[in-house]
């Protein structure tokens, strides 16, 4: 036999050569140093070859495209230049595809923009009402007859002239501070005015909404009109005012009403815009408590997504290399393992070993568990793994664990079939072990 | 069809990436390829599969490959292996420098001998090897052989060169 070539030797090395060469070779390497030589060699570059090739594996984190940032990142040329896109198949390595986190709130009323709506209606609302009110002011006569659901502000302002004396009315007429209603009941004394006034201070109930405050800014156009049933604060202001005019002689005329009464209507208009600012500042504290909410919800959402992008893009167990499926810790030639047997190796014939290596006697059912064991891997059409185990048997030892079928002794070797296929499967390859 | 289809991407879509990242070095071009192999998977359904995909991929790299050469997508290329997490500072230089010398050694294979290695390294048999490529079975002993010596000498000579300069 002419001198082995390197192409021979590397599908030795691979497995790729059948029971016949392989003994031929084997042979021909027992007596020709040269070949022994280049073998070793060979297997020098086989083994090397095969690291450096395993250095480039797939990185683990995760690729631009399928990053946190999103389609945006990936790089604009892959499809500038007439590519075509990728396909929508589902990725193994990295995250999957998980559009940016969108923070829209779940609400469905808010997205369907009902807050707005509900803002919209509201301030048409009182815009509304605020300039009916107005406008049907601005029509009624001056001598209009105050019901009595009015505020008391503009009782004590214009009503008091028709039930109190000249002097009260005079009284009344004079400024009065728009806040301190309190009409007097008819015939009280100055002193009891007096008395009464600082309770009709705390008991003047402020007007609670902008409707309410409306009618304040027509006062002062009002002559005093024909009493009515008052509360009893607005007799109490008016005490107030008669007991003010009592202690000033120079106030008994009513003064100009327009001059007087001026600084209390820009006052109630300043309540008025006040009011409608309060109650802008309210509607618009509720609006950004509903969006806070709504983003606060939304956020709680995302981290969701996050969470669940997170679980379910952890990346895939990387796919078992062959040696790992056959637990195959070190990879051996052909030499090697007549070596560790002793005697040439056993082979399934008509299969090609997909490769050789050592497992630990304990994965190997039967085998002595402190040595390790010579186990031939074969791979059939459909990619299982088929484990063709060999140990060599210790002086005395014979008998294997039961059960460990299909297994049996050939000389000084145990031998052992095993792998991804049916116990069928396997009876019929022990069969064909040579 | 459809689950044919299914069963092959399942099993073949990790190898098949694995193998484009190798010759490509660039995690999202060769996902893009896959795909694409797959794509054309559905439009002509391979009778033997494995062999088949593996081929079109290929194809389409060296396809690829010549566009890209044009386009300049090396600078790609390069912000690929910048975007790497950092596993630590020593360890990922090494392993940096490590994927860098194996690149370049591998680059400086031939296409066949370089795409022989990536197959065998998937675990094709010589027969395998030899149909996707279009190889006698009785020559693939001879590329690999090649393809080895090659890649460990051209590796080698870095190291070497690397040990000079410093």
């Amino acid at each position: 036999m002419s001198h082995l070539d390197e192409g021979t030797l590397h599908a030795l090395l691979d497995g790729e050569l059948d029971l016949h060469e392989v003994k031929e070779i084997q042979a021909h390497i027992g007596s020709c140093a040269a070949c022994g030589t280049r073998l070793r060699e060979v297997k020098e570059f086989h083994g090397e070859a095969d690291r450096l090739v395993g250095v480039l594996e797939l990185p683990t984190a995760p690729s631009r495209r399928t990053g946190p940032a999103g389609p945006q990142a990936a790089a604009p040329d892959d499809r500038a230049g007439g590519r075509r896109p990728p396909r929508e198949l589902p990725r193994v390595s990295g995250p999957v595809n998980e559009p940016p986190p969108l923070l829209l709130p779940e609400n469905p009323g808010y997205q369907r923009g009902g807050l707005l709506w509900r803002m919209r209606w509201a301030a048409l609302l009182l815009v509304t009402v605020g300039a009916g009110y107005m406008a049907s002011q601005m029509r009624r006569p001056s001598n209009y007859a105050f019901e009595g659901e009015l505020s008391p502000v503009r009782l004590a302002d214009s009503a008091p002239g028709a039930v109190l004396s000249s002097e009260e009315d005079a009284s009344a007429a004079a400024p009065v501070r728009a806040d301190t209603p309190g009409p007097a009941a008819p015939g009280a004394s100055a002193d009891e005015a007096k008395a009464l006034a600082p309770l009709a201070r705390r008991s003047a109930p402020r007007p609670q909404s902008p409707q309410s405050d409306t009618p304040r800014a027509e006062a002062p156009r009002q002559r005093p009109q024909p009493a009515e049933p008052q509360p009893q604060a607005e007799d109490r202001a008016l005490a107030a005012g008669a007991a003010r005019a009592a202690e000033e002689p120079g106030a008994e005329e009513p003064a100009d009403d327009s001059a007087d009464e001026a600084p209390p209507s820009d006052e109630r208009q300043a309540d008025v815009r006040s009011e409608a600012a309060r109650a802008l500042r309210e509607l618009d504290r509720e609006r950004q408590s509903e969006r806070a909410a709504a983003a606060t919800a939304a956020l709680d959402s995302a981290r969701r997504r996050e969470l669940l992008a997170r679980q379910t893009a952890a990346p895939p167990p990387a796919p078992r290399t062959p040696e790992q499926r056959a637990q195959v810790y070190l990879r051996i030639g052909l030499d090697e393992a007549a070596k560790q047997l002793g005697r040439p190796v056993h082979v399934v014939e008509g299969l090609s070993p997909l490769f050789m290596g050592l497992v630990q006697g304990r994965n190997s059912p039967g085998a002595d568990a402190t040595r390790p064991v010579v186990r031939v891997v074969y791979q059939d059409s459909q990619g299982r793994l088929i484990f063709l185990d060999q140990q060599r048997l210790r002086p005395g030892q014979t008998a294997t664990q039961p059960g460990a079928e299909p297994h049996w002794v050939v000389g000084e070797i145990s031998l052992h079939l095993s792998g991804e296929v049916g116990p069928e499967i396997l009876r019929n390859y022990r069969a064909r072990v040579r | 069809m459809t689950a044919d289809l299914a069963r092959l991407f399942e099993e073949y879509y990790p190898s098949l990436v694995r193998m484009l990242y190798r010759r490509t070095g660039d995690r999202d071009r060769a996902e893009d390829l896959a795909q694409e192999t797959f794509a054309r998977a559905v439009s002509a359904p391979p009778t033997n599969p494995r062999p088949w995909l593996f081929a079109v991929a290929l194809n389409l790299v060296r396809e690829d490959g010549r566009r890209t050469v044009t386009r300049g997508r090396r600078l790609e290329l390069l912000r690929t292996e910048q975007d790497r997490p950092a596993a630590g500072p020593d360890t990922d230089l090494e392993r940096s420098e490590d994927v860098g010398r194996v690149r370049a050694a591998l680059a400086r294979l031939n296409e066949r001998d370089r795409e022989a290695l990536l197959l065998k390294a998937e675990g094709f048999g010589y027969d395998e090897i030899a149909s996707t490529l279009g190889l006698a079975k009785g020559a693939v002993g001879t590329t690999l052989a090649r393809a080895r010596r090659r890649l460990v000498e051209a590796y080698r000579a870095q190291d070497r060169g690397n040990h000079v300069a410093s």
